[in-house]
């Protein structure tokens, strides 16, 4: 009797390795890629934390509109 | 007067009503704007935080669509050996396995399961794209904003994943295509430098790739090409799931080889060994079977005097070794071969020091070389690189005081017929050696002492010329691009040594396909040194 390479399920046991070596493979480049992302997003290489300026930027929006718009007493 | 100032009044309250109403847009306006201005800056950064969502959910999708944290409600799309066969995961069979299709075994992971696996988790990307999708439609609100950055997210995240799960790819598709050349080669290089061959001991074809049957006795699923290829480059995975090699040499070596043409079974370890034949051929009552035997038992006796051993290695094979010794402790003439299609080749291994060779020995009636049709199962003939004519040498005029010539005339019948076969067959005649052998030394030398021939090749050859055998000389030297004349004593005890001894021209065959056989202690060709036969024993003859 020779012993099987198959696993519970069926699929050889070389697949279930290949498919977890995979998935982790995958989850460590996109954890990488996220890394330098969130590297990106805090810190741009002038000292000024990008997420900062996103925020910055959105409440400009804001601060467009009022600057724009005067109520009738602020004249 | 009064009437002016109403009027007046009237005038001074609708301006102040208009300048209030006026007022009270301009503030409202600017209320509504301002207020506008914080929900965009909200929504923008409600965005930003679904499209960091969207990209960590992105990251881990995968992971968790492919059932690595449990299997959930993962069922893989199986890339199996059903598919395989059915064409589905490799394709249609390339022409060279057209015969017999795909072999039942897994596929590799990459790229076959792989590309499912990959679609699997792509689909459930596309589910998530349809779920923000909708759930932006249902919101279109302060959610819209949120839905489409995490869409956005996850959109980044799956083409970070297409293009890494590219990438693998390709690396782990060309590691297996260097491996599976380097591995072919190496094992070419192994059967090359092993002299490996296979011939079936059945239908007697010729191949240089044999199949394989699985090791798995309750499996047994023949395996047509082992080789490495989609189906596995170390390890081949069989339906059953036993892990079977890759290589020709270590399958030959572990596994039950099986001829491709005819299905049967091989002989143990076939397939990993050079394969001397010896297909003999000849008139009725030429001495072909008394020829074997005495060949076989010779060979036998040169391997174990040199420390090695020869194995039968079928049951037909065993019982005619057992026959043989049982003949010649009797001194008994061997029965004629029966008139009937030869079953199978008789297959010996031959171990010697670290070397091993596959002797298989062929020989059929006389009968079935007399007409062109009765030559058509003798299949070996076509592919052996030398063939043995044995002729019986009294049937030469220049030895025959009665003047007949019908015995010349049958050995000249079954040598005609056998190379018009060999033509029919469109076999390589020019290439193949012809191998004559003259039996009955004993015999001629007894009857015509010093006239009997020198056990040379040249000098036999002469002989037959003297004897009147020139027309036959001339036919299969004109035939064959190599002949070679032999002269032996099938019936004497000779020294291994000796030139008349039957095993020399199995020995010489074998050292064609770079194996040595030791001639034994007294090591050099005697020529002419036939041990003394007992008193007593001469007449049996």
């Amino acid at each position: 009797m020779n012993v099987s390479l198959l696993a519970d399920d069926g699929e050889p046991v070389r697949t279930r390795r290949f498919r977890q070596m995979v998935s982790l493979l995958q989850t460590a480049l996109l954890l990488l890629a996220l890394a330098l992302l969130a590297y990106w997003a805090l810190y741009d290489g002038n000292g000024e934390a990008v997420v900062r300026k996103f925020v910055d930027w959105s409440s400009s929006i804001h601060e467009w509109v009022v600057s724009r718009t005067r109520y009738p007493w602020e004249d | 007067m009064p009437y002016l100032v109403l009027a007046v009044i009237v005038i001074v309250v609708a301006c102040l009503v208009i300048w209030l109403a006026v007022m009270a847009i301009w503030s409202l306006g600017v209320l509504v704007l301002r207020l506008l201005g914080w929900i965009v800056s909200i929504l923008v950064l409600a965005g930003g935080v679904g499209f960091l969502a969207g990209l960590l959910w992105g990251a881990v999708l995968p992971i968790i669509a492919l059932g690595v944290l449990g299997r959930g409600s993962f069922h893989p799309d199986v890339a199996g050996p059903e598919q395989v066969q059915e064409g589905s995961v490799l394709g249609p069979p390339p022409q060279r396995h057209a015969a017999f299709g795909w072999d039942a075994a897994w596929p590799n992971y990459v790229p076959y399961q792989y590309r499912r696996d990959i679609s699997a988790v792509q689909s459930r990307y596309v589910e998530w794209y349809s779920l923000l999708g909708a759930g932006a439609w249902v919101s279109r609100g302060l959610l819209l904003p949120v839905s489409l950055g995490a869409g956005l997210g996850l959109g980044v995240s799956n083409a970070v994943w297409r293009v890494a799960m590219g990438l693998l790819a390709s690396i782990v598709r060309g590691g297996y295509a260097v491996a599976g050349w380097r591995e072919r080669r190496r094992d070419e290089h192994e059967r090359s430098r092993a002299g490996a061959d296979l011939r079936c001991i059945r239908c007697f074809r010729r191949t240089a790739l044999p199949s394989f049957r699985c090791s798995e006795p309750s499996c047994g699923v023949l395996h047509h090409d082992i080789r490495p290829g989609p189906l596995g480059v170390r390890t081949r995975i069989c339906a059953c799931g036993t892990g079977l090699p890759t290589s020709l040499t270590a399958a030959a070596r572990q596994l039950q080889a099986v001829c491709p043409f005819c299905e049967a079974d091989q002989p143990s370890g076939a397939g990993a060994r050079p394969v001397v034949v010896i297909p003999l051929f000849g008139a009725v009552g030429a001495g072909k079977t008394q020829f074997l035997l005495s060949a076989l038992l010779g060979v036998q006796g040169l391997v174990q005097s040199a420390g090695g051993s020869m194995t039968a290695m079928t049951g037909l094979s065993r019982e005619f070794l057992v026959d043989a010794h049982a003949l010649a402790a009797s001194r008994e003439h061997p029965t004629k071969t029966p008139d009937g299609t030869p079953r199978e080749a008789l297959s010996f291994r031959v171990e010697l020091r670290t070397a091993e060779v596959d002797l298989q020995l062929m020989d059929a009636a006389g009968e079935r070389f007399q007409r062109l049709e009765r030559t058509q199962q003798l299949a070996y003939f076509d592919t052996a690189p030398e063939l043995v004519y044995v002729l019986d040498p009294f049937v030469l005029p220049g030895l025959r005081s009665d003047g007949r010539t019908d015995g010349l005339h049958e050995a000249d019948q079954a040598y005609s017929t056998l190379v018009e076969r060999l033509r029919g067959a469109r076999a390589d005649i020019a290439r193949a050696r012809l191998i004559v052998v003259v039996t009955r030394a004993d015999l001629v030398a007894d009857e015509h002492g010093a006239d009997a021939p020198v056990p040379e090749s040249g000098a036999v050859r002469t002989w037959l010329i003297e004897q009147e055998g020139d027309a036959l000389v001339r036919r299969m030297e004109a035939d064959f691009a190599q002949v070679e004349y032999v002269f032996v004593d099938s019936f004497g005890r000779l020294s291994a040594g000796d030139s008349r001894n039957p095993a020399r021209v199995v020995v010489a065959a074998a050292e064609r396909v770079d194996f040595s056989i030791d001639p034994g202690a007294d090591g050099t060709s005697s020529r002419g040194d036939r041990e003394p036969v007992p008193a007593g024993e001469e007449g049996a003859r």
